[in-house]
């Protein structure tokens, strides 16, 4: 093992880069990272937290209301944040009409609550489509927003903006290329990036694809291997997870589809036709082209594994050298993963997968160790709640139950989330693998599915929606 | 905590063969006899219905007349416990149980089984056979004759028991009762005491109530066949209704009280002074609140019809706060907050507190009942999830625009001011809507009327038919030469003239 990088510089440089470039203040260094002590990360975290309270305070409205009603002026302990952590289902907070009638300056205004950044000055009155609404907000402003895939119908928007991008992905670099115990080794090295879905977007996971595509390559569009050169379309899928929520109603008229998505009808059904055609082509680049080269690819399980156990049955292998990282994540909630998935992975890529327990509204990798822990990265402060009354449980031993963090390298937003997982959190134990960070349970469960499944409509499989929402804007209706 | 749930089968009552099931919400469990070894016996043959047949509609009467006297909670062990147990496995506090309970004798009364006999059936058909005459002049007769029903139950309120159990009798239909997981022990306590009062009574004997966890395919796909059961009456639950469709076929017939949802429909403009504001939202709150708004009759989404009247849309602000000061002010045995509050509710409801634009949120920090102002003409998306007494109000311009809300899982409509109606109830049919009340009125369910747009009882009578052609006493002879189109004349000629 290498000897952690010591931090230089001042009290206020430590804490100034601790909260706002992290991989800096660990040299780029997973191992440093993972081998921070307990007393120096609780104080660095502890401090960064009151720091982003008292400036989001006044500078996020709706944590400002929230504070005030709660009556809340300072922190004095980690667990003093939770309630003032945002609810998941705040950044989808707005009333539904809003974005079924694509009334965007509105969405504007209300998301404008949620971020310290000023959104007054843009004007979204003439925007016609969530996609142009993205895009509006990443040139006028310091937003780089998240939507998700709207698995129930409605759809959130995050408002991170172009910092917390940067330390996504910087976060990523050092947990996908780095192993812990070793040296960085050359943090610029130009790397291949493998994507099997569409290459740009604004879900939390396309716009992932984006940001590694241009860190991991060096901003080399050659080494950046989208399955599908593409925008994988937030209206459209906005568009199939409604369908799906009306279908799962039993009544499908009551979707309304925008005269902007219906003008592009014929252009999504030639993209869709020539998607098909990729698919082929991808896989042969995968084995071929890439041979011998150092390689990351990142996907949803299913979709990783379909890759692999197509390139088996045909007698295919992939050579890719051996420092090359497959890492799933994403996409595995509410699915059945097979149970060969690892197998059949390794034995196509000669690679061990690596998992990660990633959400969008935060920027840490977390990545899962080979005790099958995930281990969270120090500036992430999980904090376990009881699932009944939300009451944070004690920071000791092993606790289970609905997870809360804070994570105080948000720049776009207010850090805090109650999420609706349900985790098992060590907060006292020491990993077997070495590393000194809180871990938690590789089972992580949805409450609402737990419950009963209520929302068992599953989003994961973005090209099926793609595919289901195809077929409905193409036939005559 | 585990507890044991008896089975009734046929005049026996069951307490062996004991297996654990546990109940919904993971707090206590229940054990019972095992299905797998009672399933057999629970079936009964076609030709066993005989007995049921033979009974005069007066020997019925008396029969739930006596046992209506002897399912008095004050006096009833078997209920006693069973109440004290549903108090644990039950959506509701044990107040509101005590209401449900203490309702049971009522359903029995002699002349009230007879209203609901003749209106939901009709006494001649019941009574043997009724005789009708076509134009023509054919007789025929006609008898609603019992059938073999699973009645795959509810469990939110314990009257659903005993709403199946008097709609078996009167119907002389064979009733098995597969009791839900949240009310396990009503009805087999309802079977124990006709087994006290009467064990060979046909009525008791075509009566059994079991536990069987709901999806058991083993069990499921042996007992959902014709030849062991006509008919299937499924309430509530989508997951659950779904289920039972697989088991549809020839011969076996769904019954479906699908799960539903309600709302209010209330013109502001209707509303000119305080005491009427008063009394719109007490009644409101009954239809919101009654029962702890756990029953598909209850108010949920509120359509305040503002037309284009600021002092209208400022009303709505108004009603919902009276609304919750209402909700608040209920007694206990008619509404308390939630026993469990929702915990994704909840979390929907959260982030609209700190948004003054959009939302007014008016209470539920304590979970005591909450009140969720929309600004927009559309219900909030969470809508679905509304309970423990939550209301959201949405202003409509007009009640035109109602029609966009209502579909088939649209129940009650509670309406205010009576005279509002007269502009829904001949459309909102076409939409789904299947009830209309009066604002106050929602969670006042009659038996006596249609239930979810249809008729359960007749539903679950086999009407039979014997046609008698009586050529020499008909009085409508056709005379001269022309050949009716139609009718027995008609068939007659065709067929016999030849």
């Amino acid at each position: 093992m290498t000897e952690a990088v010591a931090p230089t510089g001042t009290v206020e440089t430590r804490i100034d880069q601790f909260m706002n470039e992290p991989s800096r203040y660990f040299g780029m260094s997973l191992t440093a990272l993972h081998s921070i002590s307990r007393s120096e990360r609780e104080e660095l975290e502890f401090e960064c937290l009151r720091r982003r309270f008292e400036h989001h305070r006044d500078a996020v409205p709706m944590l400002g209301k929230l504070a005030t009603r709660q009556g809340i002026v300072q922190l004095n302990d980690v667990v003093d944040v939770v309630p003032l952590c945002f609810e998941h289902t705040a950044y989808k907070s707005y009333p539904s009409r809003l974005l079924q009638d694509g009334r965007f300056d509105q969405l504007t205004r209300w998301l404008n609550k949620l971020t310290p950044h000023d959104l007054s000055g843009v004007d979204a009155t003439n925007v016609d489509s969530i996609d142009g609404w993205m895009d509006l907000l990443t040139e006028k402003t310091a937003l780089d927003p998240i939507t998700s895939s709207g698995t129930t119908g409605t759809m959130s928007f995050l408002p991170h903006d172009s910092d917390d991008g940067d330390r996504v992905a910087r976060s990523a670099k050092m947990g996908f290329l780095q192993d812990f115990g070793s040296e960085p080794g050359n943090t610029d090295e130009k790397v291949h990036v493998v994507w099997p879905t569409y290459g740009r977007g604004h879900t939390g996971m396309l716009r992932f694809g984006r940001l590694i595509g241009e860190y991991f390559t060096q901003g080399d569009k050659s080494h950046f291997h989208p399955l599908y050169d593409s925008e994988g379309s937030a209206d459209i899928m906005y568009l199939a997870a409604q369908l799906r929520a009306a279908a799962a109603r039993g009544d499908e008229t009551k979707v309304t589809v925008s005269p902007a998505l219906l003008a592009r009808r014929e252009e999504i059904n030639q993209l869709q036709r020539s998607m098909t055609e990729q698919v082929g082509p991808f896989l042969e680049n995968l084995v071929y082209t890439l041979e011998g080269e150092r390689v990351v690819a990142v996907a949803m399980y299913l979709a990783v594994y379909d890759i692999a156990r197509n390139g088996l049955e045909k007698g295919l292998k992939c050579g890719w050298a051996s420092d090359s990282t497959i890492v799933l994540g994403g996409g595995a909630k509410g699915l059945v993963i097979p149970e060969d998935l690892e197998a059949v992975v390794e034995e196509f890529f000669g690679i061990v997968p690596r998992q990660s327990y990633g959400m969008s509204e935060q920027t840490h990798a977390n990545m899962m160790c080979e005790h099958r822990r995930y281990h969270f990265e120090p500036g992430l402060i999980p904090i376990v709640l009881d699932p009944d009354d939300s009451k944070p449980l004690p920071r000791k031993g092993v606790q289970i139950g609905r997870l809360a963090f804070f994570d105080v390298t948000l720049t776009g937003t207010w850090g805090g989330v109650i999420t609706g997982d349900e985790v098992e959190v060590d907060f006292e134990g020491e990993c077997p693998c070495g590393r000194t960070t809180l871990h938690a349970s590789s089972k992580i469960e949805r409450y609402s599915e737990k419950r009963g499944g209520t929302d068992k409509i599953s989003c994961a499989a973005t090209p099926q929606a793609h595919a289901e929402a195809m077929e409905f804007l193409t036939s005559d209706f | 905590l585990n507890v044991t749930c008896s089975a009734v089968v046929r005049g026996q009552v069951i307490e062996s063969d004991l297996v654990e099931f546990r109940g919904r919400g993971d707090d206590f469990s229940f054990s019972s006899p095992d299905p797998r070894v009672l399933i057999d016996r629970v079936v009964s043959r076609p030709a066993q219905l005989a007995d049921l047949q033979k009974l005069s509609f007066d020997e019925i009467l008396d029969y739930l007349e006596a046992l209506g006297q002897h399912l008095d909670v004050a006096t009833n062990k078997h209920l006693q416990l069973a109440r004290e147990l549903t108090y644990l496995a039950a959506p509701t506090p044990p107040s509101i149980i005590d209401t449900f309970y203490a309702q049971v004798p009522q359903l029995f009364r002699r002349d009230y089984v007879r209203e609901v006999a003749e209106k939901t059936v009709g006494m001649r058909y019941l009574d043997g056979w009724a005789e009708e005459q076509l134009a023509d002049g054919t007789r025929f007769s006609v008898r609603a004759f019992g059938s073999r029903c699973v009645h795959v139950v509810a469990g939110n309120s314990p009257l659903i028991s005993a709403a199946t159990l008097l709609r078996s009798a009167i119907t002389r239909s064979d009733c098995i009762i597969k009791t839900p997981s949240n009310d396990p022990f009503t009805a087999p306590a309802f079977g124990k005491t006709m087994v006290d009062m009467a064990p060979d009574h046909p009525i008791t004997r075509h009566f059994a109530a079991l536990y069987w966890r709901g999806g058991d395919e083993e069990i499921e796909s042996r007992l959902y066949q014709p030849r062991n059961v006509e008919k299937i009456i499924a309430w509530g639950g989508f997951a659950s209704v779904k289920h039972v469709t697989k088991f549809i076929q020839p011969g076996l017939e769904l019954i479906s009280l699908d799960p539903k949802s309600s709302i209010s429909v209330i013109d502001a403009r209707a509303i000119t002074d305080e005491a009427t504001l008063l009394s719109v939202a007490s009644r409101l709150a009954v239809d919101v609140a009654g029962f702890n708004q756990i029953g598909c009759t209850n108010a949920r989404v509120v359509y305040v019809i503002t037309g284009d009247d600021n002092d209208a849309k400022d009303t709505v602000d108004r009603l919902a706060e009276s609304l919750y000061r209402a909700i608040l002010d209920m007694p206990p045995w008619l509404s308390t907050p939630a026993k469990a509050y929702d915990n994704e509710l909840r979390s929907h409801i959260a982030p609209l507190r700190d948004d003054d634009e959009w939302f007014k949120v008016i209470g539920g920090e304590e979970d005591e009942g909450c009140v969720i102002v929309s600004s927009e003409s559309e219900p909030v998306d969470f809508a679905a999830l509304l309970g423990g007494r939550t209301a959201n109000l949405v202003p409509l311009k007009s009640v035109d625009d109602l029609g966009g809300f209502v579909d088939a899982y649209t129940q009650t409509v509670g309406v205010y001011p009576e005279s509002l109606k007269r502009d829904i109830v001949d459309t909102l049919p076409l939409y789904g809507a299947q009830r209309f009340v009066s604002l106050g009125y929602a969670i006042h369910v009659d038996l006596a009327m249609p239930q979810d747009a249809l008729e359960p009882s007749r539903r679950m009578c086999k009407w039979i038919v014997d046609l008698c052609a009586d050529v020499e006493n008909r009085t409508d002879r056709h005379e001269g030469g022309v050949a009716p189109a139609t009718g027995a004349q008609f068939y007659e000629q065709a067929v016999f003239a030849s």
